[in-house]
């Protein structure tokens, strides 16, 4: 294991980025992959319960450093997601 | 309310609590409060309703979205650390139509989603996702409908406790005078007390009190239900030896709670076999000279906060060849009906102990008080007979009261210590059972107490 400079250590090693990893709590439970573009990569953030996912560039994923933990409970003000009930 | 498990049924307790109530000076108590379905429900709602248990330790929830379910009687609450890093203890229930939000003993998430409607809770309780909301709870009031804390919350250098009673005196005042006590055991070093590893559960046929009455100070039955310790030599005769006068130290009538040591002559050092580096430690805390004398001659330190937390600061060997470690085992002793209990055990070292010395710890308190330690084998069994005995229609019809007069007046040669530095009564002897009864004396106070807030109304904050 190996500590970053938070202290924390990283428990998940030697992850081959193509097929990625899931995480998951008892509340929810998703699977992070790198996806290539013509030109680039970005990540996939998949929700294995309710189907969603999105792809989030370096420059989106950099700015979600400087986010409070407020802003991922308005994401979650509609638990579901946009078109579940 | 439930109103009505009867008028007989309830009056049955009442008799047995007036009859209880006219033995105790005597030492006397009946066996049935041992295992009975109507004192067991007015003790889930006048002891685990009203007072202060103990949740859990700081050093559990390191980091924050750590969260353990843990126990007030019989409710399920989750002990959570937030992202804000404030403590909270909240009811394990969804506010929409009760399901239960944690499912599992522990994680760490930022927010709670109940597997039944999907309300989603942020880890400090509020309440922040409803779905279709728009379509169907647009007036919702939110900040109305987050968790339910405990009704109050405080901490003593690391230890959580909770209650359920608003009216309930502070933490402060409810630990008392044993604060002085339980400073020795967990305010050692400046860093205090870490957890190590998960808490080990077992359940147990015996009533919570066996337990909890036990760790007051019932210093004669090691020499008969732990007699094969001493013989292989897992623990020694000074740690857990012989009654008498010879080191042994009651102290009872401290605000409820009890304490027994086993310390060295005066003079001598022993520090619960704790090695030299955190001894210079242990000087340079927060303990008072008298408080630090009690640990340097310590042998071994074990009390019960009423009603079900228990601890023992001791040391045992893993294995005869090896040396002895010092440790502090927390424990509760959760009801979980009439003669039936969970126990829970916590294994605690300084924080500033090296990793490897906590490894040892670790392990040599596993060998002795745990599941698979020799010690808690020994008293599951021994105990599971009083609340047979309690249980039984012998107990009912005959009238069938224990014994507690060991060491009363008449009874045992000590006096209480005329020069005690600390508070309670002090006895310079383990022949006796003070402290037990002192437990039941205060067991005994809270199942009769008037109704919560009936003697002094204070209006309802809300």
């Amino acid at each position: 294991m190996t500590a970053d400079d938070t202290g924390h250590d990283a428990s998940v090693t030697g992850v081959d980025w193509r097929f990625g990893v899931e995480i998951a709590n008892e509340f929810a439970s998703v699977r992070l992959r790198l996806v290539d573009t013509p030109t680039g990569i970005r990540l996939e953030i998949y929700s294995l319960k309710l189907g969603e996912r999105i792809h989030l560039d370096p420059v989106a994923l950099e700015s979600l450093t400087w986010q409070s933990p407020e802003l991922f409970s308005t994401f979650l003000q509609n638990p579901l997601g946009p078109e579940q009930h | 309310m439930s109103a009505d498990a009867g008028t007989a049924e309830r009056s049955r307790v009442d008799v047995l609590l007036e009859q209880m109530g006219a033995d105790l000076d005597r030492g006397l108590v009946p066996a049935e409060v041992f295992n009975d379905p109507s004192v067991y429900e007015r003790e889930l709602r006048q002891v685990f309703g009203r007072c202060w248990v103990y949740i859990g330790h700081e050093s559990e929830l390191p980091d924050p979205g750590d969260y353990h379910v843990r126990m007030i009687g019989e409710d399920p609450f989750v002990f959570v650390r937030d992202e804000a890093g404030v403590i909270r203890v909240l009811l394990n229930s969804c506010r929409h139509r009760g399901s239960v939000i944690c499912r599992v003993d522990s994680g760490n998430t930022s927010h709670f989603r109940c597997p039944y409607h999907a309300w989603t809770y942020k880890n400090d309780g509020s309440l922040i996702g409803v779905p279709a909301r728009q379509n169907g709870y647009r007036a919702l009031d939110m900040e109305e409908w987050g968790l339910i804390p405990a009704a109050q919350v405080d901490s003593f250098h690391g230890l959580v406790f909770a209650t359920l009673d608003p009216h309930a005196p502070s933490l402060h005042d409810y630990l008392g005078k044993f604060r002085w006590y339980l400073e020795m055991q967990v305010a050692l070093t400046k860093g205090g007390m870490e957890v190590l590893g998960e808490p080990h559960r077992w359940l147990i046929d015996a009533d919570w009190k066996s337990g909890a009455e036990n760790f007051t100070g019932d210093s004669s039955h090691t020499q008969m239900t732990h007699r094969s310790l001493l013989e292989v030599g897992i623990a020694d005769q000074a740690g857990a030896g012989k009654t008498g006068k010879a080191h042994g130290l009651h102290v009872n009538e401290c605000d409820g709670h009890a304490i027994s040591m086993r310390v060295l002559a005066e003079g001598e050092e022993r520090w619960f076999d704790y090695p030299k580096e955190l001894r210079v430690q242990f000087e340079q805390g927060a303990l008072n000279e008298a408080q630090l004398d009690l640990v340097r001659r310590g042998v071994v330190h074990d009390g019960t906060v009423f009603p079900n937390m228990s601890f023992i600061h001791f040391s045992a060997r893993e294995d005869i060849e090896l040396p002895a470690r010092p440790f502090l085992s927390i424990r509760t002793w959760q009801p979980r009906g009439p003669g039936h209990m969970e126990v829970w055990s916590w294994v605690l070292a300084p924080r500033e102990a090296s990793p490897e010395f906590k490894e040892s710890v670790y392990r040599a308190a596993m060998a002795s008080f745990s599941p698979s330690g020799a010690f808690e084998q020994d008293d599951a069994i021994v105990w599971n007979g009083v609340a047979r005995t309690g249980g039984s229609l012998a107990a009912e019809l005959q009238g069938i009261r224990f014994n507690y007069q060991m060491g009363m007046p008449g009874m045992g040669d000590a006096e209480p210590l005329a020069d005690w530095p600390g508070p309670g009564t002090a006895w310079p002897s383990n022949s006796g059972e003070s402290g037990l009864r002192t437990f039941h004396r205060r067991w005994f106070e809270q199942m009769t107490a008037p109704a919560p807030g009936a003697a002094s109304p204070v209006e309802d904050k809300e």
